[in-house]
């Protein structure tokens, strides 16, 4: 059946209805299954809030032992600069402090800028954020026996975890046998680890 | 108007008309054939725009012819009927053809009724008036094909049948062998008083009777069965007649009978004749329209036009539908979610009541222990040289051949580390690939780069390379050591490399010197 123009005049307001229809279904469909979509993500989230609360107050007796157990561990790392920032001026001291006492060649340092850090090793960090920054030790050695000292003197004095990770031993070519001529130089690469504390924290009363 | 429907009965002299909705009979009226009554007609489509008609014409210019065909289907058949229709009916366009059946011979032809409107001059006037009112003319079809619906409708079910009605038009016989319309005949009645009408019931069935043997489509044994539905009194003595009428059996269906069955009023029975055929076609699927598809070309945009509105209710009413069940959805979820809520700030009071009696504490307890536990593992994980330098020192202790030059120490998560800056960093002298140590439980490995050279190198690579050999040795001998790999011999003996010497190298003053490289990866050991 071929349409002629009267024709398409006589079906226009049908379609023009059934146009408007299906515009006002889509709207329809769309308005109530987004909310219908809105709501079950609120209840989601929702369930999820009660699941921890619930959580939270099932482990309450835990979690005030841990309180009871971990809290003053935990002001002594806050207070020895492995939570927070790091306190450099006190490593420099606590490093030049070894060097006299142990009388050492002395220790040239650079402490590199401190980033956001992920170990490829595996480390449970908790809630918490770890940074590090990449320190880099040379000093001259009369014995190898001195880098031993150095840092087996290091957790006693200076108390933020540190990871050693590379040294560097050189002999010194043409080292004399004198007393106080160095023999050898190291140079050594250190990690200081940091943490700072999750953004959510500051809510326990 | 979507379930209304015009059913006009056209004759030579008027013209019947009735609007049903919802299959019920409205109203009627009737018509006369002629100018002044098609005005009326016009008024009344006027009235009722948008409304299906259907229109029958009871005529005797009206033609039956049964016609047997090849047997074929689909188009072939189309065409084959379209050209019989052209052959037999050349100067009307109201004309159209049955399928009826097959025949029982060999060949089973297909055996069609083909049927026209002799005389289209009778309903012309009344189709253009629709046409002028672009009302939706559904289609024409002849009395007798309506008949064949009527019969199904009163569930008459004889093999020989011969309707017989009282039209407007005249007497009406209609023969159906096994329900299949086969031949029509209209009597007119025009001047005639009851007597004559009544003595007419009786010759004109037994002349159609003779028709129908003369025809061949009965036997001549064979019992007729005559019906005969009618409005009108029957006198008793016609009744016994009929009967009487050889090879006649006969069935009248009085008003009340019709009435019941049909859902009619007697009273517009008697009064409209024509309204029995109408009633049944109002509420029946019509079939063997004779009406051109220029003809119903309204009819055909009407029912598109109903068919896009059903489809945009349809569609409005299941968005309605699927945006009821969302809505109600959400209604529920809402209240879960207050539920939920609820139990939430209950569970979190009860915590707080419980939490009041806690220490002063910055942090829960969980970061507090995980905080303390991780500088614990840092701490764990600190190592020095010390071990390496054990090992090395132990051996080179045995081995007073070997100078050390360098020693580096790596505490890394890669058994592969390289050593950038040291010589021969390739594997030499038949060790290709440093195998990987067994993983460690800390995930980081202790390793060792040993740079050294053959004191006193006299120029006996042989004796160099079995110190080298024998240091590395020694090595894998230690108990802390996991893997030995000698990086670096004090000559390249591999036929992949060049060797460049002098055999007076050992009279030369100056000799180059005999060094070598050794990994060592420690096994994973406790903190130093």
């Amino acid at each position: 059946m071929m349409f002629t123009a009267h024709d398409w005049r006589k079906l226009q307001l049908p379609l023009i209805t059934f146009g408007v229809t299906l515009i006002i279904a889509t709207l329809l469909y769309s308005t109530t299954d987004a909310r219908k979509t809105k709501m079950q993500q609120l209840l989601q989230t929702q369930q999820n809030s009660l699941n921890q609360a619930r959580q939270r107050y099932q482990t309450s007796g835990e979690e005030k032992e841990n309180i009871v157990r971990y809290l003053s561990a935990y002001q002594a790392l806050v207070q020895q600069g492995f939570v927070g920032e790091e306190q450099r001026v006190d490593w420099i001291d606590d490093l030049r402090n070894i060097n006299i006492r142990y009388k050492l060649f002395g220790v040239s340092y650079d402490i590199g800028a401190q980033q956001d850090y992920k170990p490829a090793f595996p480390l449970d960090i908790g809630n918490f954020k770890l940074h590090r920054s990449v320190m880099k030790l040379t000093f001259a050695m009369l014995h190898e026996n001195d880098l031993l000292t150095l840092f087996q003197a290091l957790p006693g004095e200076v108390n933020p975890p540190f990871m050693l990770r590379d040294c560097t031993i050189t002999r010194v070519s043409g080292g004399g046998r004198g007393k106080f001529v160095p023999n050898l130089n190291n140079s050594c690469e250190i990690d200081w680890l940091t943490i700072t504390e999750p953004p959510t924290a500051g809510d326990q009363s | 108007m979507m379930l209304s429907k015009i059913v006009l009965c056209v004759t030579p002299k008027q013209a019947t008309v009735g609007l049903w909705r919802l299959g019920k009979l409205v109203s009627c009226t009737a018509f006369a054939n002629n100018g002044s009554g098609r005005e009326e007609f016009r008024q009344f489509l006027q009235h009722h725009p948008n409304v299906p008609i259907q229109l029958i014409a009871d005529a005797v210019e009206e033609d039956f012819r049964p016609e047997t065909m090849p047997h074929a289907f689909g188009g072939a058949r189309h065409e084959m009927v379209e050209r019989k229709l052209n052959q037999l009916y050349r100067n009307t366009s109201y004309r159209t053809a049955q399928f009826i059946g097959r025949e029982a011979d060999k060949r089973r032809d297909d055996l069609f009724l083909f049927m026209s409107l002799t005389n289209p001059d009778i309903v012309a006037p009344w189709v253009t008036a629709a046409e002028e009112l672009q009302a939706p003319l559904a289609g024409v079809y002849l009395l007798p094909v309506v008949s064949q619906l009527l019969i199904k409708e009163l569930k008459l079910k004889n093999a020989d049948l011969l309707l017989m009605s009282r039209q407007s038009a005249g007497l009406r016989q209609t023969y159906f062998s096994g329900q299949r319309l086969r031949v029509s005949r209209l009597t007119p009645l025009a001047g005639m008083d009851e007597r004559q009408i009544n003595k007419l019931y009786v010759s004109e069935t037994e002349k159609t009777r003779l028709y129908l043997v003369s025809l061949r489509m009965i036997a001549r044994e064979n019992r007729l069965h005559l019906v005969f539905p009618t409005a009108e009194y029957v006198d008793a003595g016609v009744t016994q007649q009929l009967e009487q009428t050889q090879g006649v059996s006969c069935n009248i269906i009085g008003a009340a009978e019709l009435a019941r069955r049909l859902g009619l009023n007697a009273d517009l029975l008697k009064r409209y004749p024509d309204m029995l055929h109408m009633h049944v076609l109002a509420r029946s699927k019509p079939i063997c329209n004779l009406a051109h598809a220029r003809q119903t070309r309204h009819y055909q945009l009407h029912k598109l036009r109903i068919g896009i509105n059903i489809a945009s209710a349809a569609c409005l009413s299941g968005a309605a539908i699927v945006a009821a069940a969302n809505l109600f959805s959400a209604a529920d979820l809402n209240q879960k979610l207050q539920e939920a809520a609820a139990q939430t700030r209950q569970q979190e009071k009860l915590y707080t009541e419980v939490a009041s009696n806690f220490p002063k504490t910055p942090l829960p307890g969980n970061d507090l222990k995980a905080a303390v536990e991780l500088a614990k593992k840092i701490g764990e994980l600190n190592r020095t040289p010390q071990r390496l330098m054990q090992v090395v020192g132990e051996t080179l202790d045995i081995q007073r051949e070997i100078q050390l030059n360098r020693l580096r120490w790596m505490f890394s998560e890669d058994a592969n580390a390289r050593d950038d800056e040291g010589k021969g960093a390739a594997p030499s002298g038949g060790v290709a690939i440093i195998a990987p140590p067994s993983s460690s439980p800390t995930g980081l490995y202790e390793i060792g780069f040993i740079d050294g050279e053959i004191s006193n190198f006299s120029g006996d690579y042989r004796a160099a390379l079995a110190s080298v050999n024998a240091l590395a040795e020694r090595f894998k001998q230690n108990k802390a050591v996991e893997h030995v790999v000698i990086l670096q011999q004090p000559v390249n003996t591999s036929s992949f490399a060049n060797l460049q010497g002098s055999t007076l190298d050992e009279q030369a003053q100056q000799l180059p010197a005999a060094q070598f490289k050794i990994k060592i990866i420690l096994k994973p050991g406790m903190t130093t």
